[in-house]
């Protein structure tokens, strides 16, 4: 521990980047420059990197040529004035309160930012589960790095725009061999690897809230199709108030809803969990394809 | 208890060191509340250093660390005297907890958190790339604030399992969002217990005029009772959507098939789920509710040969 800190400070005090055998010899962390001292000060550099401490390195030129040397440049290491009042950090604190996150990783940041004052109980609160990797995906967004991954058992090389959490769901959104689509997180197999920073331009509108559907019947490649459904009295306030346009209310109370469809399959499970509260009236391939459903679930 | 390495100590101490340095010192129990550890973690850690010196040396290359009697901490770090920069992890967490806490309605009433958001994805990342949708229902606000205010709500609550809408009388504990969906955590007196209601199955929310005392007795009393019942289902490979939709007992593989073990809370809840999944699931334990996938497609059909 101590000699990983005191090479850290010696690297940061550094005015020049430096090669391995001069911070061996002016450290004076190491012994002279042989190969158990040199193994010695990879593992503590290795060590620096494990934590986080970015480590450049570039090939020496002139007297240095063919050398690695080393570097930690203030840039890389310190945290930049953010310029946040103190209403904005209090925001902060007060917004990592409403929203527990499975990691402590808001909690780690907010140490570097703000004060820390206790805050009272939020009447809401929100819980985030981040998908396992979404930091790597994160950082290759914010990074411009393209992605690499397999994902419905396809090797994909993606240029991801942006990430999006809905329905309880993370989705990356980027390229593939310049289509643009949403992948859900927890669906990507195996490692995700990391190209070369800066490796893309995302398109200069790229918002990713706008990145996908709110509605899952309209998340989808097919051709948008208007399916008619009735519902009935029980249930017709219900349903209206989150899908679709009223065109007809009988004298009952059942309704006729128009629902604008692109997934089929999403369709006939909304319709389903409706269960006798409503049926689907056209268009005739989906009226077709609901009865043979029901009929050969019936036939089993 | 499990050795810590270097890795996990390192960041620790490059945390702490300038937040004291800021604050000119502090009180070794001011850092354990802040760094989330105990004053013996807090203390062992920072006594560990004392003095770190390296060349040239003098005051400007040196890390000292003195913990007095009465537990002040003084720090002297010239080369540690701002923040490191957040790793992704951190980073993707504040903003992330930012942007999903700009979607809770009330949550920015003064137009802070937005700001503070904008500065820093100028730091962390770039603008509209992240995005969290927490999909508020409307009558999300008029909870909200008889939550906060401890106002006895009237409610007609649809359930979907049930198929009924009853009428309750509820005091309201919290809102909570969780799976993309919200749900109220409150004290029903009606059915004269903890219970958990999905916001967008409540209608008709009515002010009773009345105020409660409700203690809150955390989420623990709203963990679902004990009165579901396990079934056992084949489902095809085609269905394996049924693997993130749904908490699963147990999941294994047979041939061609997944054979999966599910609490189902009731009768309808089943029927449900088999109509959804079609006609190539079928129950291998029904848990006594018997062939409900059958009866309930043979009762959705006779509505479409009307």
């Amino acid at each position: 521990m101590e000699r990983v800190t005191k090479l850290l400070m010696f690297l940061l005090s550094s005015s020049r980047p430096m090669t391995r055998d001069e911070i061996l010899e002016r450290s004076e962390l190491y012994g002279p420059s042989n190969e158990s001292e040199r193994k010695k000060f990879r593992r503590d550099r290795e060590t620096l990197e494990s934590a986080g401490i970015e480590i450049r390195t570039e090939i020496g030129l002139g007297e240095q040529a063919g050398s690695t040397l080393y570097e930690i440049l203030e840039e890389d290491y310190f945290l930049p004035d953010l310029g946040l009042s103190v209403k904005e950090q209090l925001a902060l604190e007060v917004a990592a309160s409403m929203v527990q996150l499975d990691t402590a990783w808001d909690e780690q940041a907010l140490i570097k930012i703000a004060d820390g004052e206790p805050l009272p109980p939020s009447p809401a609160v929100a819980q985030l589960a981040p998908s396992a990797g979404i930091e790597k995906l994160y950082d290759a967004v914010r990074s411009r790095a393209k992605v690499y991954f397999d994902y419905r058992g396809v090797p994909r090389e993606i240029e991801p725009y942006g990430l999006l959490h809905r329905g309880g769901n993370w989705y990356l959104h980027g390229s593939d061999s310049g289509e643009r689509k949403n992948f859900k997180v927890i669906r990507i197999q195996g490692e995700v690897k990391l190209g070369e920073k800066g490796g893309f331009l995302a398109p200069a509108d790229f918002d990713a809230a706008n990145a996908m559907s709110s509605d899952p019947l309209l998340i989808g490649d097919e051709k948008e199709i208007v399916a008619t459904v009735e519902v009935d009295a029980f249930m017709a306030k219900r349903v209206a108030r989150t899908r679709g346009k009223i065109v007809k209310t009988n004298p009952d109370g059942s309704i006729l809803l128009e629902v604008p469809v692109r997934n089929p399959m999403a369709f006939r499970s909304w319709l389903l969990g409706l269960r006798d509260h409503a049926v689907v009236v056209e268009p005739k391939e989906i009226l077709e394809d609901t009865i043979q459903w029901l009929t050969e679930i019936k036939g089993q | 208890m499990v050795r810590e390495t270097v890795e996990d100590r390192l960041p620790r101490i490059l945390a702490m060191v300038p937040w004291i340095v800021e604050r000119n010192g502090a009180y070794i129990e001011e850092v354990a509340a802040r760094f989330n550890l105990n004053e013996e973690q807090v203390a062992a850690e920072l006594l560990a250093v004392q003095l770190y010196e390296i060349p040239p040396y003098g005051p400007d290359n040196m890390l000292g660390i003195i913990v007095d009697e009465d537990g002040w901490v003084g720090v002297e770090a010239p080369l540690f005297t701002r923040a490191r920069r957040f790793s992704p992890q951190e980073g993707f967490g504040l903003l992330a907890t930012g942007k999903a806490a700009l979607g809770i309605p009330g949550a920015d009433s003064d137009g802070a958190l937005a700001t503070a958001i904008e500065k820093l994805e100028k730091v962390i990342g770039q603008r509209t790339s992240l995005a969290i949708d927490l999909n508020a229902p409307d009558i999300f606000e008029q909870l909200q604030i008889a939550t906060e205010a401890r106002n006895r709500l009237q409610i007609d609550y649809y359930s979907k399992y049930r198929d009924e809408i009853s009428t309750r009388v509820v005091d309201p504990f919290e809102l909570v969002a969780r799976d993309g969906r919200w749900y109220l955590r409150a004290y029903c007196l009606v059915a004269k217990g903890h219970r958990t209601f999905r916001v967008d199955r409540i209608d008709n929310v009515l002010e009773t005029g009345e105020t409660h005392e409700s203690v809150d007795p955390g989420h623990e009393a709203f963990v679902p009772g004990s009165d579901s019942m396990i079934v056992k289902i084949a489902v095809s490979n085609d269905n394996a959507w049924i693997l993130e939709a749904y908490p699963l007992e147990s999941v294994t593989e047979n041939d061609d098939e997944l054979i999966i073990s599910i609490a189902v809370t009731g009768k309808m809840f089943l029927e449900t789920l088999m109509l959804r999944l079609g006609s190539s699931a079928r129950l291998i334990d029904d848990g006594g509710y018997g062939n409900v996938a059958a009866e309930a497609a043979s009762r959705l059909l006779s509505k479409y040969s009307r």
